[in-house]
């Protein structure tokens, strides 16, 4: 079959489907087509244009698995991915030199979100501050706000109510299972899954339904200030959530057999994009990430703050530290949130959900950290005060700003498909990196 | 209820441990307490802090494994760089400062703890500092050009926008 066998083909008027079924033909007959022959010279199969362009050779054996390899050797590439990317909550830029498919260097550009959301603290109130973190991590803004709550409390040594601090738990892990699975549908996609996503947004609405019930709003809350929380368990939020209490463990077990499951899924994330414990701790790995990676450490058991001393709770810890483990790890963590919702409502104290505190508060001077489990590792807020009723500095800690650097550091030697899963594993949410 | 099984050192003998292994290091001027609410805080020289960092971390009685956080803060006379240590095996957080003048250089401690290669370049460019030793000291969160934010001396309010 050569040249001579396609131009007939056009000259006699024949269509495409035509060619391609005489080419069947020829191999029902079982003509023996030898490699030499399919790779000899140009074969032009009638529908590209008739010659090649003068002055371009065009190269023999190029479908050919060279078997040296250096004959296919190419060029180093820079790609581009991003700013915009499904993969990332918000904008992230990774500049990736590639060999083929193999990544050989990556850097990550981030600031796209940057609103300087520190420096617009230090000229906020401190009970103002629970609208700037709420814009900082924007998937899960309880946690960041009761970060900022503890530091002002103890600064200003206010005692919380017992049904403040109950409340500011409940809403914390109901985030918590909302920002989960808005993470878990995404990193579905990623890997090739697209109905997960559907079922994990259905779930989702379920909590940000509870959210929207109790604060008014379904990402920026306002929710928990110094002292308080603005708002009671209303009787709606407590039917919604005991609904999906019922159907909870049957609504994780079907997430579990539709994607965690599935073969493909786990091949395409078993042992890649592996964070050792050592690397774990170098990184300043926190939460999920470093449970993980094989270390038991969790800020609720660890370092109880509000009224998690309370509750009975495992944390979920696992050891190989791929993307896998980090995708259970998470399903693990919704299921004990799930446990602690319900002691929640089972075990909700009476009295105020609110501290008597000054609408201009001033804080004596000094220094205090608070520090919580969110989402996403570790959020600590760090507040420098000069006595007077805005903070001399706030710093916000951002547990995805940490996750980046490792991510940086597990590109190399991945593969460029895999890189993007990878990355979405770690769950950067930029609003949070970038402040 | 769920009990932590990381026993919290005490806080005295956290201080009295810490001292001797910085007195072995033979570094004179630092001190050690308990600040209010932060908890130990050690403060040192600038200079001693990659060597006190270092030992910090390959001690076998104290292994501080994990740098949670480095950041800075102007306090209107110079500039305070804050890293906050934790030991996991005794589930407690050590904070080490130091200062720095403003327009001054930074050296990097990303080879002691890889943690802080991306917020030492955030601090540098807020604080209007020069990195040195990173691989990469370029801006990471701002573009060229634009002043450093959280200097006190950046105002990013006219004077008639201030409400007081």
């Amino acid at each position: 079959m050569g040249l001579n066998s396609s131009q007939d083909a056009t000259s006699t008027g024949s269509t495409i489907s035509d060619y391609i079924s005489r080419d069947h033909e020829i191999i029902d007959d079982h003509e023996v087509v030898s490699q030499e022959d399919l790779t000899e010279g140009y074969i032009n199969p009638g529908w590209l244009s008739p010659e090649p362009p003068s002055g371009i050779t065009v190269p023999r054996n190029v479908n050919r698995i060279a078997d040296d390899p250096l004959q296919l050797c190419t060029d180093h590439y820079l790609l581009n991915v991003g700013p915009q990317h499904p993969s990332t909550h918000g904008a992230l830029r990774v500049v990736m030199e590639l060999d083929g498919e193999r990544i050989m260097s990556g850097e990550a550009h981030v600031g796209q979100l940057h609103r300087g959301i520190e420096k617009l603290a230090e000229h906020r109130r401190y009970h103002q501050l629970a609208t700037l973190v709420d814009r900082a991590d924007y998937v899960s803004g309880i946690t960041a706000e009761t970060a900022t709550a503890l530091a002002v409390e103890q600064l200003a040594e206010i005692e919380v109510p017992a049904r403040a601090q109950w409340l500011r738990c409940l809403m914390s892990e109901v985030n918590r299972v909302a920002s989960h699975y808005m993470w878990m549908g995404p990193t579905g996609l990623d890997s090739g899954a697209m109905g997960i996503f559907l079922y994990m947004q259905h779930d989702r609405e379920i909590f940000l339904d509870v959210l929207e019930e109790m604060t008014g709003q379904r990402l920026m809350f306002n929710y928990v200030r110094p002292g308080k929380v603005t708002g009671d368990l209303t009787p709606r939020a407590e039917q919604l959530l005991r609904d999906y209490l019922k159907i909870g463990t049957q609504r994780l077990q079907e997430h579990w057999d539709s994607l965690f499951a599935s073969e493909l899924f786990q091949v395409r994330t078993q042992g890649i994009g592996v964070l050792t414990r050592e690397q774990a701790l170098d990184y300043g790995a926190t939460g999920f990430v470093l449970r993980a990676s094989g270390v038991d450490w969790d800020l609720r058991r660890d370092r109880p703050y509000d009224a998690y001393n309370q509750f009975e709770f495992d944390v979920m810890t696992r050891t190989n530290g791929d993307i896998f483990d980090r995708m259970v790890c998470r399903l693990d963590e919704v299921r004990q949130s799930l446990r602690i919702i319900e002691q929640c409502l089972d075990g909700m104290p009476e009295g105020p959900v609110a501290a008597r505190v000054p609408k201009v508060l001033r804080v004596p001077e000094g220094e205090a950290c608070g520090i919580v489990e969110s989402a996403r590792g570790e959020v600590g807020i760090h507040i420098y005060s000069d006595g007077s009723d805005r903070p001399l500095r706030m710093r916000y800690r951002p547990p995805t700003l940490y996750s980046l650097a490792m991510a940086e550091s597990l590109l190399p030697g991945m593969m460029l498909a895999d890189a993007i899963v990878g990355m979405g594993s770690f769950d950067f949410c930029f609003g949070e990196v970038d402040r | 209820m769920g009990a932590s099984p990381y026993v919290q050192m005490d806080k005295q003998v956290l201080i009295d441990q810490v001292s001797i292994l910085l007195d072995g290091l033979g570094i004179g001027a630092y001190q050690i307490a308990e600040e209010g609410k932060l908890g130990i805080v050690v403060r040192a020289d600038a200079e001693d802090v990659a060597r006190i960092l270092k030992a910090l971390r390959s001690s076998t009685e104290l292994p501080f494994e994990q740098l949670i956080d480095l950041f800075g803060a102007d306090v209107r006379e110079r500039i305070e760089i804050t890293y906050r240590l934790r030991s996991l095996m005794h589930n407690i957080d050590l904070v080490v400062k130091c200062d720095l003048p403003y327009e001054d250089s930074y050296s990097s401690v990303g080879h002691i703890y890889a943690a802080a290669w991306l917020p030492e370049r955030e601090l540098c460019e807020m604080f209007g500092l020069s990195l040195l030793n990173h691989p990469n000291p370029k801006r990471l969160l701002t573009t060229e050009g634009l002043p450093p934010f959280l200097r006190k001396s950046t105002a990013i309010r006219t004077k008639e926008e201030i409400w007081d």
